[in-house]
């Protein structure tokens, strides 16, 4: 579990993080959203404790991160990829973080071969891919078995195998009852792999609801009807207050503003002719697009949903 | 302070300082050089001293000569110490290192407490081999001088050039967390322990007493003389000086490691 309240951060006279206030639950994957610059990162070094807060507090496990005496075994992060010293060798490299936190030397071992670095594990890691990088960063992270997993942009650089290995990572972890907060820009691999979703934008919390419902309240949700009559039909769905978008390239009808079961009715009461009636469902990139287009103009709001515009 | 805890950071950076080969390139250079070094400033002085002035000659010093090349060889483990701070910020690995240990003061001690050892050690032990590959140099000359390990200060002078090597990585680590860049730091260092000695040379000579030696690397290095030169601190004054430059270069760079966002 991890708490914000009133998490503010400001360098200079650029505010990055505009108090953030939010739960990020256990047992499920929560992606963090935002476009580049909105202040995912210096987020995550709040919650670490590597940058300090202007004002406001965030704790893990109830307790600021700075406070545990071995945070490596309540708290694991991947905050960039190749940190780390380009003469030494992976093996090394996890060792002697594992010895900060009295982690046992097997562990250095046991998390090697999870990431599939096992081979290469004694060679200098200035040779290592970003996707290699990327796996010695997951290692690090899991070297404690934490409770809680903190990635940023944990799929750069990796293959579709790495990937969907990653996918499969966070939500086993998440099953097992760990909380998971994982930024990306991929919203196509967000919309598979988080429950849950922080939207934010500018540093203010845009949103903070289920996947799901973040795609179901965004605009590009519409209906798709084509007809023989469009203008008869557009005129009765005027008449009951729907946007009607005539679509040139098929001649179809986009719809806003009325179900599908209303649309449907509406024809049939009045003899339309219906050759296509269907739902249309946003991805989640244009929900996001939708909801930090104007980022700066919405106020954090307190519950799910509240600052999405429809 | 939590011995286990310090014990544990102490592991963990002696992993890092042992798992990279810039160590022991360092520690390699310092020996060479400090040794090699040593034995030409020697044999060079020591071949024209009886065609030295006589106040030459009073000041002839062959302790200090013999441990002359670990004035060079100070620059290689100053490097050493340095990259062991600014490596972690160059690679971004300070960040994990400080999530690791988020009681900041404890990766810098356990890196002084090791550095502190080696510095001292390799240094220990290139100024008394040093001295001993010169010794034979002088009596070859027939330098009219007791060039012998027991003769009057010659002990104090051979360790105290080594000791000035253990304090001069801890003020080297310092100005490496201070800095936080590889090149700044080095070049910082470099400006220091041999460029700023050179321009306040040229100052009046009152103003030398009240300040040139006080600098660091001459505070530190008048422990290496067995003769007393006018403007210098006494011996094992001039050390407690240079400690003290090299405590205020790690408090300076402790505050800022701990107050400072990574």
């Amino acid at each position: 579990m991890i708490e914000a309240k009133g998490l503010t951060k400001r360098y200079g006279s650029t505010l990055a993080v505009d108090n953030l206030s939010f739960t990020i639950e256990p047992g499920r994957v929560t992606g963090f959203l935002g476009p580049n610059g909105a202040g995912k990162s210096t987020t995550m070094r709040l919650i670490l404790g590597l940058d300090r807060p202007t004002s406001g507090s965030v704790t893990v496990n109830g307790t600021p991160y700075a406070k545990h005496r071995r945070p490596l075994t309540e708290v694991g992060a991947l905050l960039e990829a190749k940190a780390i010293h380009g003469g030494r060798s992976a093996y090394n490299h996890l060792l002697a973080i594992a010895q900060t936190n009295h982690i046992d030397k097997k562990r250095v071992g046991e998390v090697l071969e999870l990431v599939g670095l096992s081979a290469r594990a004694k060679q200098r890691a200035g040779n290592f891919s970003l996707g290699m990088g990327q796996r010695l960063g997951i290692a690090t992270a899991l070297l404690g078995d934490p409770s809680i997993l903190i990635l940023d942009e944990p799929v750069n650089g990796l293959d579709p195998e790495g990937i969907l290995w990653i996918r499969n990572l966070l939500k086993h972890a998440a099953a097992q009852g760990k909380t998971v907060f994982v930024s990306s820009h991929l919203m196509s691999e967000m919309a598979l792999t988080a429950d849950h979703l922080l939207v934010i934008g500018r540093g203010r919390l845009i949103a903070a609801a289920a996947t799901s419902e973040v795609i179901e309240l965004s605009s590009g949700n519409h209906v798709r009807v084509r007809t023989p009559n469009p203008d008869g039909l557009t005129r009765l769905l005027d008449d009951k207050g729907a946007s009607v978008t005539r679509v040139e390239s098929d001649s179809s009808l986009s719809i806003h503003g009325l179900t599908i079961e209303a649309i449907g009715e509406l024809a049939a009461a009045n003899g339309v002719i219906l050759h296509e009636l269907s739902p249309v469902q946003a991805s989640l990139e244009e929900a996001f697009m939708e909801l930090t287009e104007d980022a700066v103009e919405y106020r954090a709001p307190g519950t799910a949903g509240d600052g999405i515009p429809t | 302070m939590n011995l286990a805890l310090f014990r544990d950071v102490f592991a963990a950076e002696w992993t890092k300082l042992r798992s990279v080969r810039s160590t022991y390139w360092c520690g390699l250079l310092a020996i060479v050089v400090g040794i090699g070094f040593g034995a030409a400033i020697s044999a060079g002085n020591a071949s024209e001293y009886k065609s030295a002035d006589l106040i030459d000659k009073v000041m002839f010093d062959p302790t200090a000569l013999s441990t002359a090349g670990l004035f060079f060889a100070q620059l290689a483990l100053g490097v050493m110490a340095i990259l062991v701070m600014s490596s972690e910020y160059s690679t971004g690995t300070i960040r994990t290192t400080l999530a690791a240990v988020p009681q900041r003061g404890y990766p810098l001690a356990a890196k002084t407490a090791l550095l502190a050892l080696i510095g001292t050690f390799v240094g220990v032990g290139t100024a008394f081999a040093s001295f001993f590959v010169c010794e034979p140099i002088f009596k070859h000359y027939d330098i009219p001088r007791d060039v012998s390990i027991g003769a009057p200060h010659v002990l104090r002078a051979v360790l105290g050039a080594g000791l000035y090597i253990g304090v001069m990585v801890l003020f080297a680590l310092g100005l490496a967390v201070i800095i936080r860049h590889t090149a700044g730091a080095i070049t910082t260092l470099v400006g220091i322990v041999f460029i700023v000695p050179i321009v306040t040379q040229l100052l009046p000579d009152s103003w030398q007493e009240h300040f040139s030696r006080y600098l660091p690397a001459n505070a530190g290095s008048a422990i290496t003389s067995t003769v007393h030169q006018s403007n210098s601190l006494p011996p094992w004054g001039g050390f407690f000086v240079f400690v003290g430059w090299a405590a205020l270069s790690l408090a300076v760079g402790w505050y800022l490691l701990r107050t400072r966002d990574v």
